[in-house]
């Protein structure tokens, strides 16, 4: 029964370790602009989620589209 | 937790009395003993296997009445009732057969042979099945006559019965019903092969079992058996292949003693994006899955209890995504293989847990299955830290059923079933597909079964009922509160003597609208579509007849299996001249009436020239009709399958077991629905060979090649179809499989 109760445990935490999220991912940004990619460099956590929740980005000569992933 | 443990220990606590009881295992002409033949007791799942005299023997709390199905090698596969208190060592002889296509089914509440059952089940074994090595389980169903699968890409793949999928499969693992959201074309079905045994399938609403509203059919799958008695068991895997550059993991360890046994497995599967036949890769059809599984069952006096729980967490890539206005295919076939993860993607968690028990007391029997479910699906499509659609299905299941024999030959099978759903929306998520919503489903069924010489007869009748209530506005519509009902009947007859059966059965189904058909008002990502339901839709009733013919000699097998199911109130979507941002949008409408008909024919030759050689065909045909013929979409093409197995086991050390090559011809589809485009026929041939290397502990090796011929096609029921992406190119592959076994020290 130690054997039950072990592997169970092994298991539960397996469970939980596949589950947990990714919070601290990174990833490159980019917007386009002309029909060009124009690379923001990588943007982690909270300033990612940020970004992705304006979902924009302003310069003097407009308002483009921000991905955070590869085309 | 408490009240977990408190529920194990009170039903642990009869486990006091104990029995004991043995036999002996023949062959039925020369009366020789059978050495390692496996011994199975039906009712609690323990296993043994015979020693060198032949003998068996079961210790411990065991029922009164039991079921023993004795296999071996090269025999036929045998049912035996045994009444303990009468017979504490019996003896059982084996036939010995070059043919045992009587497989034993367990999906239709009796556990009997196929020849005795009036519903006509297609059992296979997983192992059978990959002969051919699958890369998911969707695949390996796919190659039962009459099933198909519906695949976006490698790591989505959800079953076709004749022609119907999604809300119409029901799928079953060990009796619970699983729930995934599988109204929609793009959620994969969230079971992985570790530990899976074996899978039956029943065709069209014949089983009254499982509820009424599989119209399309039953997928039931069971675990493997548990280790024989007072022993364990090791089972290590490992699966390569070249044309996703990836594989999978797999460990399962099994134990058993007097009373309890336990079973724990895992799995990591990793494939990259998969090759086409001209080299280039389909983009982000990438997918990883990982999966834990655990089982324990111990016996109390006259009872039986099975806590089982699995884990099914998986990432896949949605191939197909782009920002561009007018879209070219192409840009969607790369020349370099990725695996690393990108967006759009779906997350899956899947939960299964469930807590089986059944009681014997003389003729009667009682089962109560209680489960808990849970589908997280989340799917990030345009940034990768705020999902499109993030969805949570709770499920609370329990089957009731009391089952008593009158006689040897009638006998009465009665339940209560019901689920209780909640769907609900993750408040991140920028679409909500079905609004939050639950629904109630109860049932309740009698089902009479009564064999009379060579005739089985069964005869049963539900009646469902389902409460269905969205609990907030969803995309401009006010809560709805809906409820559905209708009686069911299933009738059937078989006729089986050791040369020839015919079975008969005509069985009738209901299917409520789901909420997505009735509410859905928007962008579905993964199905490429923007999609409208309609409020007003009436629930789907069908009724099935379903005939089978096999004729039987020593060395061939062919069975024909026509059907007719009609439906009427079909709900279909269809879509209309309309796009909406870059999505072509589909409509929600039912069609009065609906015929699908077809037929499934097999044949198993097995020249008695050539003992070693095995040929097996398939042919499996759907059509449909409906007033207007033009509204039935993704029905499969008639598929012929023809395979060749030669058995050599030749060699000491390294023994080459056996080569089997198989062939596919898939027609080409031209009955199509409106704007679903046709489909060119194709063929496919795969070959496999598996050796033994007798180490220690043996080491089975299995090579193949899937796709030799490496045909450019497109599956009509691939959902890359409307992104013109061909299935994957030629693959070799490569598995090895431990099979470690060790007997414990007998207390």
């Amino acid at each position: 029964m130690k054997k039950v109760v072990l592997s169970s445990a092994i298991a539960l935490v397996t469970v939980f370790a596949m589950s947990s999220c990714n919070k601290n991912k990174c990833h490159e940004c980019h917007y386009d602009k002309a029909g060009a990619e124009i690379e923001m460099g990588e943007f982690c956590g909270d300033a990612l989620e940020d970004l992705e929740a304006l979902g924009t980005y302003t310069d003097t000569t407009g308002t483009y589209t921000v991905h955070c992933h590869e085309h | 937790m408490k009240f977990i443990v408190l529920i194990i220990v009170l039903f642990a606590l009869p486990a006091m009395a104990q029995n004991q009881f043995s036999g002996i295992v023949k062959n039925q002409v020369t009366n020789q003993v059978l050495v390692k033949a496996n011994v199975q007791i039906v009712e609690t799942g323990e296993s043994s296997f015979t020693d060198e005299m032949g003998k068996f023997v079961f210790k411990g709390n065991l029922p009164q009445t039991i079921q023993l199905r004795v296999s071996a090698m090269g025999f036929e596969t045998k049912i035996v009732g045994v009444t303990i208190k009468d017979q504490n060592e019996i003896q059982i002889s084996l036939l010995e057969k070059h043919l045992d296509l009587e497989e034993i089914t367990v999906s239709s509440g009796i556990t009997v042979q196929q020849n005795k059952n009036p519903f006509h089940v297609e059992t296979r074994k997983l192992s059978d099945l990959n002969g051919i090595a699958s890369i998911n389980i969707g695949e390996a169903l796919a190659k039962i006559p009459g099933v198909y699968q519906s695949s976006l890409g490698n790591g989505i793949s959800k079953p076709v019965i004749r022609g119907l999928q999604g809300m119409r499969v029901v799928s079953l693992l060990n009796g619970l019903r699983m729930e995934g959201q599988q109204w929609g074309g793009d959620h994969g079905m969230g079971i992985s092969e570790i530990g899976i045994g074996s899978v039956e399938v029943i065709k069209g609403p014949a089983s009254l079992l499982y509820g009424a509203d599989a119209l399309g059919g039953v997928l039931y799958y069971s675990d493997e058996a548990y280790a024989a008695v007072n022993s364990r068991a090791l089972q290590l895997q490992s699966f390569y292949q070249t044309n996703t550059n990836g594989g999978a993991v797999r460990f399962l360890y099994k134990e058993s003693n007097q009373k309890f046994r336990w079973i724990l497995g895992g799995s990591y599967t990793n494939h990259a994006d998969f090759q086409l036949p001209d080299k280039k890769f389909a983009q982000n059809s990438r997918f990883n899955e990982s999966v834990v599984k655990a089982a324990l069952g111990w016996n109390g006096k006259n009872s039986v209890h099975h806590i089982r729980y699995s884990y099914n967490h998986s990432i896949s890539g949605i191939p197909g995504h782009t920002h561009d206005t007018v879209i070219n295919p192409l840009d969607f076939q790369v020349t370099t293989q990725r695996r690393k993860r990108t967006i759009p993607a779906q997350f899956f968690d899947n939960h299964y847990l469930s807590f089986e028990n059944k009681w014997f007391a003389g003729k009667n029997e009682w089962s109560l299955l209680l489960g808990q479910t849970l589908n997280k699906l989340t799917e990030y499509d345009e940034k990768v830290t705020i999902p499109g659609i993030q969805m949570r299905l709770w499920n609370s299941v329990y089957n009731l059923k009391w089952s008593h024999s009158f006689s040897n030959s009638l006998k009465v099978i009665n339940g209560l079933q019901g689920m209780f759903q909640n769907n609900s929306n993750g408040s991140k998520a920028t679409e909500s597909l079905i609004p939050n919503a639950i629904t109630l489903d109860n049932g309740i069924f009698s089902n009479w079964i009564y064999s009379l010489n060579k005739w089985n007869f069964q005869a049963g009748v539900r009646y469902d009922l389902r409460y269905l209530k969205t609990l907030t506005d969803f995309k401009g519509k006010a809560p709805i509160t809906k409820t559905f009902a209708s009686p069911n009947v299933a009738l059937g007859a078989v006729y089986s003597t050791t040369a020839f059966t015919f079975r008969a059965n005509l069985s009738s189904g209901y299917r409520a609208p789901h909420s997505t058909e009735l509410l859905a008002n928007g962008f579905h990502h993964g199905a490429l579509r923007f999609e409208i339901g309609d409020v007003n839709l009436k629930a789907e009733k069908a009724l099935q007849l379903d005939l089978t013919f096999e004729l039987k000699g020593e060395h061939i097998v062919l069975i024909v299996n026509p059907f007719l199911n009609r439906i009427t109130n079909f709900i279909y979507i269809q879509p209309v001249d309309s796009i909406v941002n870059g999505l072509p949008v589909f409509n929600y409408k039912q069609v009065d009436e609906v015929l699908f008909y077809g037929s499934d024919i097999g044949i198993h030759y097995h020249p008695h020239f050539a003992h070693h050689l095995h040929f097996e065909s398939t042919f499996s045909w759907v059509q449909t009709q409906t007033v207007t013929d033009s509204s039935i979409s993704l029905i499969p093409p008639a598929r012929f399958t023809n395979s060749i197995r030669y058995d050599f086991n030749i060699g000491k050390k390294l023994q080459f077991k056996d080569i089997l090559v198989q062939h596919t011809f898939m027609t080409a589809q031209n009955k199509v629905a409106f704007n679903e485009t046709r489909s060119p026929s194709y063929q496919l041939l795969d070959a496999s060979l598996r050796f033994i290397w007798n180490i220690k502990t043996p080491l089975h090796l299995q090579i193949g090649c899937k796709n030799i011929l490496n045909s450019n096609y497109i599956d009509h029921l691939s959902r890359l179809k409307n992104i013109e992406m061909p299935s994957p190119g030629r693959n070799f592959y490569l598995s090895l499989h431990f099979f470690i076994n060790q007997n414990l020290k007998s207390k």
